[in-house]
Parts: structure tokens; sequence; C-alpha cells
């Protein structure tokens, strides 16, 4: 005769499955190995659950996963991984972060490129801006290399000076955005050619041409290349 | 105190939300089989269900960064499995409910096929068991085949604990039930 109560038992009854799958809790686990002795009925449960838990395991080892299965996932995740990409791209694209463009174009020459490569790339640089800067000095005449450099920067799109600038390897993207923000200042376009960036100034800026120049030079952490920009 | 599995699971779900493929691969690899076997319990035919699997680690690809940790991540993986399932059976209107399970037996419950079952009880007792209801069957599958706690299989099903331990009693009933109109008394309830 079992010692449990009616609702004992009936509790008890429907943790079992549980307790054969070995999550049931300690307390009602104990419950129920002592009442399980004195209870054939509860012990038969037991028994039928065993059971229920074999044929549930064959079942589930007759269904085998499809052949193409992994395959096809992979070629989708790639699919995905590309897709995501591309859509980040043009969302940083669409919001005009020209920053974040920076942000990458910094992190892929870190990751990318060999010392010597970057030495390379730099020296291209210097030649291409050379020869973009020298035709902006052509086009501005004498009155530019006279020291009009603010006109010789050129007039951007709100007015203030714009530099062509080259940062330097490594410089820190939060330093940069730190360094533009003091100075009211924003990237308005690149990578172009050579891995030039575009920087201008605001047009309410009181400085000087030199003075800017200046500024822009005197941090040879971030800027390892300025000139006029057009 | 966490599994080792449950760990492993928890770092390669960080890797994942940073975009590391080889992660997504690695636990893909850990959990597809459950996954497959679970939303095939749900739709029936083995082409969508390879679909939906596949498309289950598609969303945790991108949405791995969203997992807190506050369940096992099998569990979480699960809950979203069901959810994929669920939504393409109702596209296709492909429901069961319990009476229609065992009517559904009845009706072919003296061909031949059922007669050679008859001799083996295991056999008749698998049989039983693909014939539940898919609700009934769910919580069968997720307590003996997925191993799954009474608290996690509410996390996964969305029903109270109670409903879960009330849901695996009926079909337990279920299955006596089909087993006696197979000749086959189980001496239970």
């Amino acid at each position: 005769m079992s010692p449990l109560t009616k609702r004992e038992r009936e509790e008890l009854e429907l943790l079992m499955p549980w307790y054969v799958n070995g999550t049931l809790d300690r307390e009602s686990a104990a419950r129920l190995e002592a009442a399980l002795p004195t209870d054939p009925a509860l012990a038969r449960s037991l028994a039928i659950l065993r059971e229920d838990q074999e044929a549930t395991l064959a079942l589930a080892e007759e269904d085998e996963l499809p052949a193409s299965m992994e395959q096809r996932f992979l070629a989708q995740l790639e699919a995905t991984a590309a897709q995501d990409a591309q859509t980040a791209a043009r969302g940083a694209g669409a919001q005009g972060s020209l920053l974040a463009r920076l942000g990458t174009w910094l992190g892929e020459l870190a990751a990318a490129a060999s010392p010597r490569a970057l030495a390379v790339a730099t020296v291209a640089a210097c030649l291409l801006v050379a020869v973009q800067a020298g035709v902006i000095v052509s086009m501005l005449g004498p009155s530019a290399e006279q020291g009009g450099f603010s006109t010789a920067s050129g007039e951007g799109e709100q007015g203030g000076a714009v530099y062509l600038v080259q940062f330097a390897p490594g410089a820190d993207l939060s330093a940069i955005a730190t360094f533009l923000d003091e100075n009211g200042a924003r990237i308005v376009d690149g990578p172009l050619p050579g891995g030039m960036f575009k920087l201008q100034f605001k047009a309410t800026d009181g400085r000087g041409g030199e003075e800017l120049s200046a500024v822009l030079r005197a941090q040879p952490q971030l800027f390892q290349l300025v000139l006029p920009g057009g | 105190m966490q599994s080792a599995e449950t760990v492993e699971d928890e770092i390669l779900l960080a890797r994942i939300a940073g975009g590391d493929k080889e992660a997504m691969h690695v636990f893909y690899r850990r959990h597809r089989l459950a996954v497959y076997r679970f939303v095939l319990r749900f739709v029936r035919d083995e082409a969508t269900a390879e679909d939906l699997a596949n498309d289950v680690f598609i969303d945790v690809y991108r949405q791995a960064g969203r997992f807190e940790g506050r369940s096992k991540a099998s569990t979480w993986l699960l809950g979203m499995a069901r959810f994929k399932a669920l939504s393409e059976r109702r596209r296709r209107k492909d429901t069961v409910d319990a009476d229609e399970a065992l009517n559904e037996f009845e009706d072919d419950a003296d061909t031949p096929e059922v007669s050679v079952q008859k001799q083996d009880k295991a056999l008749a007792l698998r049989r039983c068991i693909e014939k539940l209801s898919p609700e009934h069957r769910e919580v069968i599958d997720l307590t003996f085949y997925h191993g799954k706690s009474i608290k996690e299989i509410s996390e996964i099903a969305g029903i109270p604990e109670n409903t879960v331990k009330t849901r695996a009693f009926h079909a337990r009933r279920q299955l006596s039930a089909m087993m006696e109109k197979m000749g086959i008394d189980r001496g239970w309830p």
C-alpha cells in the first residue's frame, strides 16, 4: 500500500518523465525515489516511461540528415554574409558617414599592408598629390603662390577651407574624430586615389589658411601629408 | 553551474555575433541534427525541414548578438526553430489535432502492416508515437530526445510549466489508448 495521498501521487506521476530524462530537481527526484519501492503502480508507470523514451530515441535515429544540407547551408551563409556586408556598406554611404569609411579604410590598410607596401603607397600618393596640387596652383594663378592659402585651399560646399590630407599609418580613428570635432572640420570626400581624403573647415572659422595648415601639420600622428585641396 | 557544452555554445555565439563564419559552422555542426529532427516533426516533409533548419541557422548568424544567455543556446535555438516551423505549418494549413490523429490511426488499424506491428511491441510503440498530435509529439520529443527540463520546454513552446506537465501526461494516455487499439495493454493508466 502506497503511503502517498492521491494528490501526492498525481503530482509525482506528472513529474516522472523528467525523472527519466534526468532533469528533475533533486527534491522531487528524492520524493519519487522514496515512493517507488512501496508503490507498484508508480513503478509500472516508470517502466512504461522508459519504454517511451527508448522508442522516441529510436524514432529520432531513423531521421538522418539530408546529404546536401550542410553544403547548402554553407552556400547560404556565404551569400548572407556578402549580402549583409553590401547592405552595411550601402547604409554607410547613405548616411554620408565618411568618417566610417575612413575607419574601414584605415582598418583594411593596417590589416592588409606590410610596412613596405605602406611606404610604397605613401610615395605613390605623394607623387599623385604633387601633380594634383600643381594643377590647382597653376589654375589659381600667381595670387595663390603668394601666400593666398585660403584661396588656394579652395571653397567647398560650405565655403570653408579645404585640404587634401593623407592620414598617418596607424592613426587612431577616435583621435581623428576628436580633432575634427575640436576644429569644426569634417571629411567631405575620400578615399581618393592615393588614399587621400578631402577635409573641410567651417566657413565661419576665423583662422587663416596658413594657420589652418599649421594646425593640420602639427598633428603628424594623424596626418602624414597635408596639401591644399580643391 | 553551466556545463562545458553550454559555455562552448555561448563562446561560439559571441564569435558569431562578431561575424565569425567559422564559429557559425562549428555551431551548425553541433546542433543541426537536433534542429532538423525537431522541425521535421512539425512539417513532416524532409525537404521543407531541411530548408527550415538551415534558415534557423541563418537567423542565428544574423541574431547571435541578441542571445542573452538567460537560457541554454540549444533552448534558444529550438524556440527559434519552433516559431519557424509553426509559421510554415500555418502557411500550409497542415494542422492535426489529437482526435484527428486518433481517427487516422483507427482508419488503418486493420491493415496488414499493423498486424505485423502487433508482433513487435517496440515497433508498435514507435508507430503510435508517430501518430501523436504535433503538440503531444513535441513535448515527448523535447523531453526524451532533446533532454529538456520542464522549464526549458515551457520556454521553447511558450506555455506554462503546468501545461507542459499535463500535456506530457495526456500524450502518454494517448499512447496507451493507441496501443490498446492495437491489442497491447500497457497496464497504465
